[in-house]
């Protein structure tokens, strides 16, 4: 294999709390190929937003990231100068965010936002980068371009304005693309477009693509890799068909159970997962996921699992998945 | 089912036009048809799902039945009464059969009241509990959602949004209503949450007979629990059917790219080319003639022309759609 694009070590992003620091993001290792669409999955606050803007460095204060590296192309992010910092941020790596109408500004044309990105990275006269503006916006499948291009933010409809968003984040030919629930805030059939319209930018310009979402069947259609985060931890990561054939952490089991798509039969009880996620400066001692595990056993409250390769690609944080852990237990 | 034949709301040609100005100086008015010649039966006991994209006006079609905004046209008959004739006194009364859940558990409750105070004031407020009866009421309903009675000394902001969803439906339910509209309840919850909100809107259905209009975008959550769904686009219902069955055809072309659109749970299927080109469409001047026809794959002549009618095209199967 070749190296990795992006490569997060032990990542630790982290709020000061009442008692001392919150990680909202714990000891997190994760990678990604180049070309590659890896899922991050898992469901509010579980730090999942939190690492991609960690990559970004652009973690909200009085949050920081307290420990871990992140390489992106042999490069660590984190101990690069701003400046360096700035001309990858937007260029090499990029981001589209759920909902277009924050991230654009609304007292200038999409024109000439998208056009503003070029001339921040490239030295190319204003008419040029105008065009290239408009080509891209044409490349996203923004009917009319030309004239659209002179449009306002509110003058185009959702959809419209997430695919303005997607030309800013692929202007700039980047290597990687996080996109945070990208289609999260869409209507159903504009977001079966915009998917479709990803998944084939993606093809044609071998970008790797983390795709941040809670939504497990776009992560299904569109991923070839999941990775699932619970508590700022990473729980399970495998190939996707694995994952859904067989989940092996009980988190990653349960949510999928609980999918009324999965489900037996309609009218009938779903299966959930027991309470709710707790808050970080709360956290049950040992597997942070054990007070709600159907399956917790004596160990998960005494130490945290760790997170173990149990078969080629495929990682997961789980006694019982843990050979040394299985003994004990057979013993018991 | 025989019981559920029975007609709890029927409605009729009901409408709601909002007249808007278009540009600084309001020169044009031009007609939003949020809901337009509505014609639909929802029956006792049963959950009938709403669903469709934004704009649609099937919120719109929630508050118009409750009549929490008063149509333009058009009737509304809860148990046979005609609610639109009702004076004060009377729609007063009306409210206590009629609750609604609104999406958004933290806009929808006041911050400012315990959990008691805001379970507990329409208890008082229709003049059906005081004193220590209130407390004994709250209790029940914490505990029919799925809380503690000693919550209802708290503020909706020591919540989770999943148990703050459970303390709009408790609300909702003080009343002991017939109906309850809930509009997008699961929405705005977690994955496991939605499950947990799910479970108990089912539960709580069959214990104390309740009937449901589901209001929701998610046809994945629509198909689950709802016993017959009706589809809306533009103002007006294109189809209306048993959930049993209803995703297979025949079915309304819209209905079939709502299901095409919605992404599987399934890595192993084949991901599917968008059903749908170009944008939804603007509820404000719509298309003449069948309203879906600008996007419609099947498009033909008439329908650029004709309005489609809805139509039963099998037993219990409404359908309005040139082609069916």
């Amino acid at each position: 294999m070749n190296q990795a694009l992006l490569e997060i070590k032990g990542l630790v992003t982290a709020f000061p709390g009442r008692g001392g620091e919150l990680r909202a993001v714990d000891e997190l290792d994760l990678s990604l190929m180049p070309a590659e669409v890896l899922g991050l999955v898992g469901e509010s606050g579980c730090g999942k937003s939190l690492t991609a803007l960690s990559v970004l460095g652009l973690v909200p204060r009085p949050g920081r990231v307290t420990d871990g590296s992140i390489f992106f192309e042999g490069r660590d992010l984190l101990t690069l100068p701003e400046p360096e910092l700035r001309q990858i941020r937007g260029a090499r790596v990029s981001m589209v965010f759920q909902e277009p109408m924050t991230s654009l500004n609304p007292v200038f044309t999409v024109g000439r936002q998208v056009a503003e990105l070029v001339a921040a990275h490239q030295e190319i006269p204003a008419a040029e980068a105008w065009e290239r503006a408009v080509a891209m916006l044409g490349r996203v499948g923004v009917p009319e371009p030309a004239a659209r291009a002179r449009a306002y933010p509110h003058q185009l409809s959702g959809g419209l304005r997430q695919r303005v968003m997607i030309a800013m984040a692929l202007l700039l030919d980047p290597r990687l693309v996080m996109a945070d629930e990208p289609t999260t805030a869409l209507d159903v059939t504009i977001q079966a477009q915009i998917l479709d319209l990803l998944r084939r930018l993606q093809r044609d310009s071998g970008v790797g693509v983390l795709l941040i979402t809670h939504n497990l069947a776009v992560v299904a259609q569109m991923a070839s890799r999941v990775a699932v985060m619970y508590t700022g931890r990473l729980v399970e990561e495998a190939p996707v068909a694995e994952l859904f054939a067989e989940p092996l952490h009980p988190y990653a089991d349960g949510l999928l159970a609980c999918l009324p798509a999965r489900a037996t039969k309609r009218g009938q009880r779903l299966p959930t997962i027991k309470g709710v996620v707790p808050p970080l400066d709360d956290l049950p001692p040992g597997c942070k996921f054990s007070d709600r595990c159907p399956r917790a056993f004596a160990a998960c409250r005494q130490a945290e699992p760790a997170l173990v390769e149990v078969a080629p690609g495929r990682r997961v944080r789980c006694f019982l998945h843990h050979d040394q852990a299985r003994e004990p237990r057979r013993a018991a | 089912m025989n019981q559920a034949e029975e007609t709890l709301v029927q409605i009729r040609g009901l409408s709601k036009h909002y007249r808007v100005g278009a540009g600084f100086l309001g020169s044009q008015r031009r007609t939003l048809q949020a809901v337009d010649q509505v014609d639909l039966t929802i029956r006792r006991g049963e959950v009938l799902g709403l669903v469709g994209e934004s704009g649609c006006g099937k919120s719109t079609l929630g508050r118009l039945i409750l009549r929490l905004t008063e149509p333009s046209s058009g009737t509304v008959f809860f148990e046979g009464r005609d609610v639109g004739g009702l004076d004060r006194g009377q729609m007063r009364a009306l409210r206590r059969q009629m609750q609604i859940v609104f999406q958004d558990p933290v806009t929808s409750l006041n911050p400012r009241l315990t959990v008691g105070g805001i379970l507990g004031e329409p208890l008082r407020i229709h003049g059906l509990a005081r004193g220590r009866e209130v407390e004994r009421r709250v209790a029940e309903l914490l505990e029919a959602v799925g809380l503690r009675a000693e919550h209802a000394g708290r503020y909706p902001h020591q919540f989770s949004g999943g148990q703050r969803q459970r303390i709009g439906i408790a609300r909702a339910l003080a009343l002991n209503p017939k109906l309850v509209v809930a509009d997008e309840p699961v929405s705005a919850l977690d994955v496991s949450i939605q499950a947990q909100v799910m479970n108990l809107l089912l539960e709580l259905r069959d214990k104390f007979g309740l009937t449901y209009l589901l209001v929701a975008h998610d046809l994945t959550v629509v198909h689950h629990l709802a016993d017959r769904i009706a589809v809306m686009y533009l103002g007006r219902i294109v189809e209306a059917a048993p959930a049993e069955g209803f995703d297979q055809p025949p079915m309304h072309p819209y209905t079939a790219a709502l299901f095409q659109s919605a992404p599987i749970a399934d890595p192993a299927r084949q991901t599917r080319p968008p059903a749908l080109r170009g944008d939804v469409a603007s509820p404000l001047d719509p298309p003449p003639g069948c309203r879906f026809h600008p996007r419609c794959p099947e498009a033909q002549a008439v329908c650029r022309l004709q309005s489609p009618e809805l139509r039963e095209i099998a037993p219990d199967h409404l359908c309005a759609c040139h082609f069916r």
